[in-house]
């Protein structure tokens, strides 16, 4: 389909217009100095890791080098098992990032669609849609993921499925109201009298304009889904086959060198506060922004 | 008013009905069959039948749901897989462990952070304490429970060697409240209780926040101020009117937190029933893992319910339907 | 996601197609069957401490350059028991230890019950009928040469045919407090958990405070003897049983004075004199009859392996009785006597009609004749029991308090400020003896055990079904990484068969150990017919 350059410049300004009151909150941009510098990090990722993950290191007389503080050789010491803490720490960057990134993307998808659907249509579907979201609000979140990945199985694709069933409820919730008000408008209006159709105008008039709200929610889903993650993972629900920080904090916990090897739990969790922190410093800018009586200028 | 109570009832039932039914399936979907657990090799077929059906699994998926949903109407959870005795009475010592650490955290974390929300609340505009504030709340707001956990076991149970970091304490013969009444249980519950109110605070405190700046510009503080009245009393004025979504918000709040503290217990070695409930999961204990969710989803749908009619009772500007 | 680590970035495959055309061509043009599928490797999750995905991680690694994928699916404890050790539902491989029970000093375990067609714990599922006829004859050869000399073969077939294997035999670790408590005896080579002399009965208080308070990470699931299969060293400090196995191995007399073999079939147990039950009533041999006789009605599951051969029980007089056996059995005295324990008749004979589920915690009933008495229990969290001073070998101290902390962590700071006195398991050994190394009042023991890592796999399925796709996956299984990457030095590498070496005489010293070689491992499977396709994904024979 070729665009017009009007719709292209369209496309792209509810697409950036978001973002623009991010630049004049002070949190926000630090926000995303973080959030940007995590991402270099976890697409660089192997190159910067110095030792495969789950290489045991080991002395000339073949000994098991455990618990060694940070060194040169391994910059931030190893674990009792022998493993490079800096190398599990870097390669944890990827499946942070991943997890939040897919779990959030799936999470936009299906909270749009329902508040979207439900908002617009309104009536009995609506009806229908919201009682939905309302038995699904009465799932007690971490419970649930803990039965959800227990009994299926702990693996990154499990994670985010339970990612995507638990955090679409609230987001439906929000990104329905925002509808709600957008359909009253007078635009909106005159073009379905126009005679354009419900596609058109959720497309072209309604979504352009609740893109905020869902910018605002994918980002808090990020968040909860790298916080999900990272709780699964502490429990010992986390997958094998990956390294994440969760998992690098259970296995410091499960054998008993959580309170001692600090080079082993400080790093792991810093990142997570980072991360976590900072997705909220940016999704606080957007609410701010979105709440007329809370903006200071 | 009386016809919404009895809707807004009615809609927790559907609700609750919903939950159970979910998980009932669930636990029965997953790839792993729940009798193998239960039913060894080599066991009499009559053996086998009788133990069988002593579980509640013999029928049809269908039979088994009627039954289970029956028995749950007669508030029989059934027996645990593990423990071999009935869930209710390994669950009940639970539930009042979990709220010895839930309770006092979640208000004390919210009245300290809803004072600390007012006063950033109301600090200048852009100043040091407000962006401080948000600053420090945001970031703690982003640090997983865990974490503030692991942190607090680091620094106050092996650096400083003040608390102890694990369990509730031996409380020897004491039985009933006297096991409660201890000065070792109480040093025990510091941590945890410490864990819950670090994690609960910044919530408490931005929501508040965000309440008073909205309140200050409105008119009738801008009155009271007129009238000459202290910068605190003005303060709590705007604070008040505050309080409202607060309240609302607290008693969700109060059920996903008693959720959520699954992982606080389990740094802590705290016998509650998110521990429980993790245990059961992974020892496919299911009769026990259902009733420990079913009773965490009844404990989110009141506490949704309560908070709709406080909420109405608050606020005389909503209008009953 | 499966990109992103590091054993996908470079994958298995890549290596072993590589280490593949090194070698010589990997049989690219031969023709291939269907390739071999994914693989699941379960294996204790961190429920039982870290080392054992450490040690599935290590055996994967080198698996993986055969050319296969594989899965880690780590599994909590009890499911895997239920599941896979006596469920009979593995899938394709399973790496997990056997514990160092006091009974498994006797060989029946290892070449019978976990090797033989049909046996409940026989998880591999292999069934070979000439080694299943032959590891049946061997516990009725009451001829200790002659069934020495049927056991070496019984390992001998094993080997040939390798169903599954050992890895390492575990080394546990006793971490306890010796400012307060003395003579903590090693238990070698029993785990602690599954003795009741050493160190328990053993030690002696230094200070006032006469309880014992052992950091345990589990809890019981029930005191009935009949049920309870995870804790059974628990329940043996409630419940005497006839006799013991000591740390050199013998069979030594308990509850029973002394026994003798009356012929083949008939053994006759004499009771100690003067012992009570810890409600006042004296032990009878009509409470042993009553004992055996109940268990040979109810037949519980969880005893079955040892009961299986139990015909019936007749007294012959209040301190004496016979004990009848279907067939002759030579492991009677070391895995029977010292298992069957005495149920009260004055209580039992009033059990409910499904007495394998009796809670008798909560009946007020669990009363045994041990040498310590049930107190309290509460769920989760602690198990009381007072030392019962009437019991002929009664301990030096008021009671024993077994705390579930749940995890490493807690016992560890269970253990550094006090509140521990003793930790056996779960705390992995090598931080059990750093916390010795850094704290004065700590002392660290090291108890070398029969415990042994196994690899098995589901016999019933292909690949698992043919013989050369087990022998490569065996020449393929590095024992040495496994004990240092894996157990972190604590342990040692098993020796060939299912007999542990520390069984001595038991142990078949003749077998040819076969060494780790990757390469040869791959010659194998080249010579079975297996092949590998151009990015040394391992396939099928054709056909």
């Amino acid at each position: 389909m070729a665009a017009s350059p009007g719709r292209t410049a369209r496309r792209r300004f509810w697409l950036v217009e978001p973002l623009r009151p991010l630049l004049r909150d002070g949190f926000a941009v630090a926000g995303l100095a973080v959030l940007v510098v995590f991402v270099a990090v976890a697409i660089l990722a192997p190159w910067i890791a110095t030792h495969p993950p789950y290489e045991a290191a080991l002395t000339p007389e073949g000994r098991l080098m455990r618990l060694r503080p940070p060194s040169g050789e391994h910059w931030l010491g190893t674990t009792t098992f022998g493993h490079d803490v800096f190398s599990q720490f870097i390669l944890g960057f990827r499946i942070a990032l991943l997890v939040g990134i897919l779990g959030a993307l799936a999470v936009g998808v299906i909270s749009t669609l329902f508040g979207v659907v439900s908002g617009y249509f309104g009536g009995i579907v609506d009806d229908v849609l919201m009682r939905v979201t309302d038995i699904a609000l009465s799932i007690p979140t971490l419970p649930f993921a803990i039965v959800a990945v227990g009994l299926l199985g702990p693996s990154v694709n499990n994670i985010i499925l339970v990612i995507a069933i638990l955090f679409w409820r609230n987001g439906a919730r929000i990104i329905r109201a925002a509808v709600l008000t957008e359909r009253e408008r007078v635009y909106v209006r005159w073009a379905r009298a126009a005679g354009a159709s419900h596609l058109h105008v959720i497309l072209r008039h309604i979504l352009p304009n609740v893109f905020r709200v869902v910018f605002l929610w994918v980002t808090m889903s990020v968040a909860f889904a790298i916080l999900t993650e990272a709780s699964l993972s502490f429990i010992g629900l986390g997958d094998p086959s990956v390294v994440s920080w969760g998992q690098m904090l259970n296995t410091a916990f499960a054998s008993g060198n959580l309170r001692s090897a600090w080079w082993w739990v400080v790093p792991p969790s810093v990142a997570l506060v980072m991360l976590i922190s900072a997705l909220y410093l940016v999704g606080r800018a957007f609410e701010e922004q979105a709440n007329p009586r809370l903006r200071r200028d | 008013m009386r016809a919404y109570i009895l809707r807004r009832l009615l809609q927790s039932l559907v609700v609750v009905f919903a939950v159970t039914t979910i998980m009932f399936f669930l636990f029965r979907i997953v790839p792993s069959d729940p009798t193998v657990m239960m039913v060894e090799r080599g066991m009499s077929e009559e053996a086998r039948q009788a133990l069988l059906e002593r579980w509640g699994l013999t029928g049809s998926l269908w039979q088994q749901y009627l039954r289970y949903l029956a028995n749950l109407l007669a508030g029989d959870f059934g027996n645990s897989f593990f423990y071999r005795m009935p869930v209710w009475d390994v669950l009940l010592p639970r539930i009042v462990n979990t709220l010895w650490i839930a309770v006092p955290g979640l208000l004390l974390g919210a009245l300290i952070g809803a004072a600390l929300g007012m006063a950033v609340g109301w600090a200048r505009r852009g100043g040091a304490v407000e962006r401080g504030g948000i600053l420090i709340a945001t970031i703690i707001r982003g640090t997983p429970s865990f974490i503030i956990g692991i942190a607090l076991l680091a620094v106050f149970s092996s650096w400083l060697g003040w608390l102890p970091g694990f369990g509730m304490g031996n409380a020897g013969d004491a039985t009933g409240i006297a096991r409660y009444l201890r000065w070792e249980f109480l040093l025990h519950l510091i941590l945890p209780v410490l864990a819950v109110v670090i994690y609960f605070i910044p919530e408490n405190l931005l929501l508040m926040r965000s309440g008073v700046v909205e309140n200050r510009t409105e008119d009738y503080i801008e009155l009271v101020r007129a009238k000459g009245v202290s910068d605190a009393r003005v303060a709590w004025h705007a604070g008040r009117n505050s309080m409202l979504p607060l309240i609302t918000w607290l008693f969700p709040a109060l059920a996903e937190t008693i959720a959520g503290i699954v992982v606080v217990e389990i740094v802590f070695s705290w016998p509650g029933i998110g521990r429980e409930l993790v245990l059961a999961v992974t020892r496919q204990d299911y009769p026990l893992a259902q009733a420990a969710f079913f009773l965490l989803a009844v404990m989110i749908v009141l506490a949704n319910l309560a908070a709709d009619l406080t909420y109405g009772k608050l606020d005389p500007r909503v209008v009953y339907r | 996601m499966e990109g992103l680590t590091w054993r996908r970035l470079l994958p298995a495959g890549g290596i072993a197609g590589l280490v593949g055309l090194l070698a010589g061509g990997a049989g690219v043009a031969q023709q291939l069957g269907e390739p071999v599928p994914e693989l699941r490797v379960v294996y204790y999750a961190a429920d039982m401490g870290p080392e054992f995905e450490q040690s599935a991680r290590a055996l994967a690694d080198d698996w993986a350059k055969l050319g296969i994928s594989l899965q880690l699916v780590p599994v909590q404890f009890s499911t895997f028991v239920s599941q896979f050790i006596v469920g009979g539902q593995l899938e394709d491989i399973a790496v997990f230890t056997v514990g160092a029970d006091p009974d498994r000093v006797d060989p029946a375990y290892w070449v019978h019950d976990i090797a033989a067609c049909g046996q409940r714990r026989n998880g591999s599922k292999w069934c070979d009928e000439a080694y299943s006829a032959k590891a049946v004859a061997q516990r009725s050869i009451i001829s200790t040469e002659e069934r020495l000399a049927a056991v070496h073969e019984l390992q001998a077939m094993f080997v040939g045919e390798m169903p599954f294997w050992p890895v390492i035999n575990r080394t546990y670790g006793i971490l306890y407090n010796s400012a307060k408590w003395e003579n903590v005896t090693s238990p070698e080579p029993v785990a602690a958990h599954e003795e009741l002399v050493n160190p328990w009965l053993a030690a002696r208080p230094l200070t006032d405070d006469r309880w014992l308070d052992w950091a345990y990470f589990e809890d019981v699931s029930t005191y009935n003897p009949l049920s309870e299969e995870g804790a059974v060293g628990w329940l043996r400090f409630v419940f005497d049983t006839f006799a013991k196995n000591n740390s050199r191995g013998e069979t030594v007399p308990w509850a029973a004075a002394s026994w003798q073999w009356i012929d083949e079939r008939t053994v006759e147990v004499t009771l100690r004199d003067g012992m009570t039950f810890h409600d006042g009533e004296p032990v009878t041999a009509d409470d042993a009859v009553f004992t055996i006789q109940q268990v040979i009605a109810w037949q519980p599951p969880a005893m079955s392996a040892r009961t299986r051969n139990l015909a019936g029980a007749e007294k012959v007089d209040d301190r004496t009785f016979r004990i009848l056996l279907k067939d002759p059995d030579a492991a009677f005295e070391i895995t029977v006597l010292t298992y069957l324990f005495i149920l009260p008749e004055h209580i039992w004979k009033d059990a409910p009609e499904n007495a394998l589920e009796w809670d008798i915690v909560a009946a007020g009933k669990v009363i045994g004749s041990g040498p310590f008495r049930f107190q309290a229990w509460r769920v989760n969290e602690v198990h009381e029991l007072a030392a019962f001073p009437a019991h002929f070998n009664p301990p030096a101290y008021d009671g024993l308090r077994r705390l579930a902390l749940g995890q490493a962590d807690a016992i560890r700071a269970a253990m550094l400020d006090g509140t521990g006195d003793i930790a056996t398991t779960v705390l992995p050994v090598a931080t059990m003896d750093d916390l010795a190394r850094q704290n004065d009042f700590l002392e660290f023991i090291e108890v070398p055990s029969h415990s042994t890592m196994f690899v098995w796999l589901n016999n019933q399925k292909a690949p698992f079904s043919d013989r050369a796709f087990r022998m490569a996956l065996r020449t393929a299984s590095n024992k040495q990484r496994v004990v240092i990457e894996g157990w972190q030095g604590f342990g040692i590498p098993a020796s060939e068969g299912p007999v542990p070496r520390v069984l001595g005489r038991w142990y078949n010293a003749a077998l040819e150990q076969i060494a780790f070689d990757v390469e040869a491992a791959r010659a194998i499977l080249r010579e079975a017919g297996y092949g590998w396709n151009a990015s040394g994904r391992l396939h099928m024979p054709p056909g």
